[in-house]
């Protein structure tokens, strides 16, 4: 699940690339650490970067096959790397926990994603529309047409998609040393 | 504590004063605003305004245009519409895709010949990623900066026209 | 004809879902959206009493374009004019976030000398937006001429940029694998004059505004955040380095050339209004001191990778790009399932994360006060509403 795991995956993949001339797949892509976090686990995911000193950058949102991909991404002020959690809400009933309470800055991130996906969370106080218009009706605009949609093996191939466990001491660990050099790679 | 206050507002007081000597100071300097209908900035170098065609080396009255269509792909304000005649000979050929227009322009046979060119200039972003995207290099920027107008409809420019427009003009100073 | 104006009490959707309140001398009142304070069109819903701000809430959207959805629709160069309209004064920040995001994901090598030219450009950029900052805030506290001389030093930068870009404000300048234009000799010196000549009006404005106190009663004190609001709310650039956090994305994630050159990151840990006014000003004088180091080591070279593809078509992944803005960090996080337009492009807005604080920091305070707090964030509300 690590960068360091991925990054051994990637190097035979880009001499390959190299070799049939197709353009390399990137090095570095932003993410130090990259999970996936069932629903259930979110808040606890959460509660232990806020201890580790992170700040929450903006809550993304993917529509695949499989559902609504959530993605929040975590920095830190004193050293470097990100950190991405993905949790996947189900299409016939799109709930997340609410991280509200822990990042009150998720509040507008979580409204946007509300209006854009109509992905609804758990706990917020004040769901409401922010950026569209109330009085709109239709659809969220973001959404993807049913042909449009891709799977995540499209878009994650050889990626392994279980969920991180949270409670281990390994997941603690791996995001408090996540600026460690042996996940960092150069830019 | 009153040492204290006076000697917060004479420090105030002299900041006042600084900044009264800046504001003098420029007051006697030259006036650097331009008054422009009286008078015109100097400095429009480089000014991209709307687009226009680049005219042939040998016919001022035609464009370098090979009628290629990349400029209209590229555009993200989908402002550009041109017609072309369809060369005659592949002509038989009916629903080439525009594509393959450009890859038989330099066989042998007839070009395709433009037609009209329209730039709807309403909704140009002015990004110039067709004056990049151009192969042939017949689209330049303008350097019409004081353009203006009453209706939306007077920004409908047909760009051949202007062109034929433009040699018409010039070969009458000339000859 | 009903005179009644008590009648009509309710209010929209938002003023509606605002109204429920346990005191009963308090006043609801909108400022904005046309407010001019708020730099175009921000509405803010306070509950007040008398002069005090009770409660807070902005209410956003009034300028929503859906630049994300534009992003789905268009082909990835089609996209290249989008970023600069989100945040018009540091408009090359954000065409630099989209094309770094393609970049990273394609893995374009961009030549030395485009680089040094992206950077060069970036920070007259990022002087330019400050110094339009600069004069718009003292414009809100009522001072009304330092606007003036801000113009002015605009007006030679923007006339410097108009020759390479073609454009003075929604610059389209960056391409996949470079820039769009190479840069000249003429460039080159008419940049370094105005680096000197820009040392010196620092002074003055200096002697003008920073000393003067009137400004200094103004934002002395007031607005005061924390380092731990600003995490908990995920504020940076100069809201987070005016609480004493000495937080840059070109120091912390560097990218493109910056690791090479010489520069401070100003930090004031006053915390308020002043400690924000003093890292711009601050910021102004680093950007200068790049500036003229990337025109002395500026390589020779493309400016664009010949190879730069035409009709970008990424490989399937998804990456995070951040760079520094005027306003703080910009984070572009592109999927791309293998087609030729994104399959989808997330912007982080810093204004957005920056002004979700204010509801916080406002209560209590004067209304004439907000409008420091506001001011001093520094809100683009086209980039907030995206």
């Amino acid at each position: 699940m690590s960068d360091a795991d991925e990054k051994s995956v990637e190097v035979p993949d880009k001499e390959k690339a190299a070799k049939t001339e197709e353009s390399p797949p990137p090095i570095y892509t932003g993410y130090d650490l990259d999970y996936f976090v069932t629903p259930d686990d979110l808040v606890e995911a959460v509660e232990k970067l806020d201890q580790a000193d992170f700040f929450l950058e903006d809550i993304s949102c993917v529509d695949l096959q499989e559902g609504f991909q959530v993605v929040y991404h975590f920095d830190r002020f004193d050293q470097p790397g990100r950190v991405g959690l993905r949790v996947m809400a189900d299409r016939q009933k799109p709930e997340i926990p609410s991280i509200h309470h822990i990042f009150p800055g998720a509040d507008w991130h979580e409204r946007e994603c509300f209006d854009f996906f109509g992905v609804i969370f758990k706990g917020h106080p004040n769901l409401l529309p922010i950026l569209l218009d109330p009085d709109y009706q239709g659809p969220p605009p973001l959404l993807k047409a049913e042909s449009e949609r891709k799977g995540l093996q499209d878009i994650y191939p050889d990626r392994d998609l279980t969920p991180v466990d949270v409670k281990s001491d390994k997941f603690v660990s791996e995001i408090t040393n996540c600026s460690n050099p042996k996940y960092r790679n150069p830019l | 504590m009153i040492v204290k206050s006076i000697r917060e507002t004479v420090a105030g007081m002299w900041s006042l004063l600084v900044g009264m000597k800046v504001t003098s100071k420029n007051f006697i300097q030259p006036n650097i605003t331009v008054h422009y209908p009286r008078q015109s900035v100097k400095s429009l170098e480089g000014y991209r305004g709307h687009i226009e065609l680049v005219p042939n080396e040998d016919d001022p009255f035609k464009s370098k245009c090979i009628a290629c269509n990349s400029c209209v792909r590229i555009c993200p304000s989908a402002c550009i519409s041109l017609k072309a005649s369809k060369p005659k000979k592949a002509a038989a050929k009916e629903g080439a895709a525009d594509g393959a227009e450009d890859k038989k322009a330099p066989a042998k046979k007839a070009k395709p010949e433009l037609l009209s060119f329209v730039l709807d200039y309403n909704y140009c972003c002015l990004c110039g990623l067709c004056v990049q995207s151009c192969p042939s290099g017949a689209l330049r920027y303008s350097s019409d900066v004081y353009l203006a107008g009453f209706s939306r409809q007077e920004f409908v420019i047909d760009l051949l026209a202007r062109l034929q427009y433009q040699a018409q003009k010039k070969g009458a100073a000339n000859g | 004809m009903n005179l009644d104006l008590r009648l009509d009490t309710s209010g929209d959707f938002y003023a509606q879902k605002f109204q429920p309140t346990k005191r009963d001398d308090t006043l609801i009142l909108n400022m904005g959206p046309q407010h001019p304070s708020t730099h175009g069109v921000l509405r803010i819903l306070l509950e007040i009493d008398g002069e005090y701000i009770v409660r807070a809430e902005p209410v956003l959207g009034y300028i929503h374009r859906m630049h994300e959805k534009m992003a789905e629709v268009m082909s990835y160069p089609q996209y290249l004019p989008n970023p600069a309209r989100t945040d018009y004064l540091h408009a090359l920040a954000w065409g630099w976030a989209h094309v770094g995001a393609v970049e990273r994901i394609m893995g374009i090598e961009v030549p030395e000398r485009a680089e040094y030219i992206r950077v060069i450009t970036c920070e007259l950029n990022r002087i330019n937006s400050h110094l339009l900052w600069w004069g718009a805030y003292l414009l809100d506290l009522g001072a009304f001429t330092p606007i003036m001389y801000s113009f002015d030093d605009r007006e030679i930068i923007m006339d410097i940029m108009q020759r390479i870009t073609g454009s003075r404000l929604t610059y389209c300048y960056y391409r996949f694998g470079g820039v769009s234009d190479d840069i000249d000799d003429r460039f080159v010196n008419e940049t370094r004059e105005q680096c000197a000549r820009m040392k010196e009006r620092f002074k003055m404005y200096k002697d003008l505004v920073t000393d003067n106190f009137i400004l200094r009663k103004r934002v002395e004190e007031i607005g005061e955040i924390s380092v731990q609001t600003c995490r908990k709310y995920g504020a940076t650039g100069p809201v987070l380095r005016g609480s004493g956090q000495a937080y840059d994305v070109r120091r912390a994630e560097p990218y493109s050339v910056y690791d090479r050159f010489d520069f401070n990151i100003p930090a004031y840990d006053t915390c308020d209004a002043m400690g924000r006014y003093m890292v711009r000003m601050d910021e102004m004088q680093e950007s200068i001191k790049i500036i003229e180091q990337a025109l002395d080591s500026l390589p020779q070279g493309d400016f664009i990778h010949p190879k730069a593809p035409k009709r970008a078509k990424p490989p399937a992944g998804d990456v995070y790009f951040a760079v520094e803005g005027a306003r703080g960090k910009i984070g572009m996080h592109l999927v791309s399932d293998g087609g030729k337009s994104a399959y989808r492009l997330k912007l982080r807005a810093p204004g957005f994360s920056n002004l979700s604080l204010f509801a916080e920091v406002s209560q209590g305070t004067l209304i004439s006060d907000a409008v420091s707090i506001l001011g001093s964030l520094d809100l683009v509300i086209p980039e907030i509403d995206r």
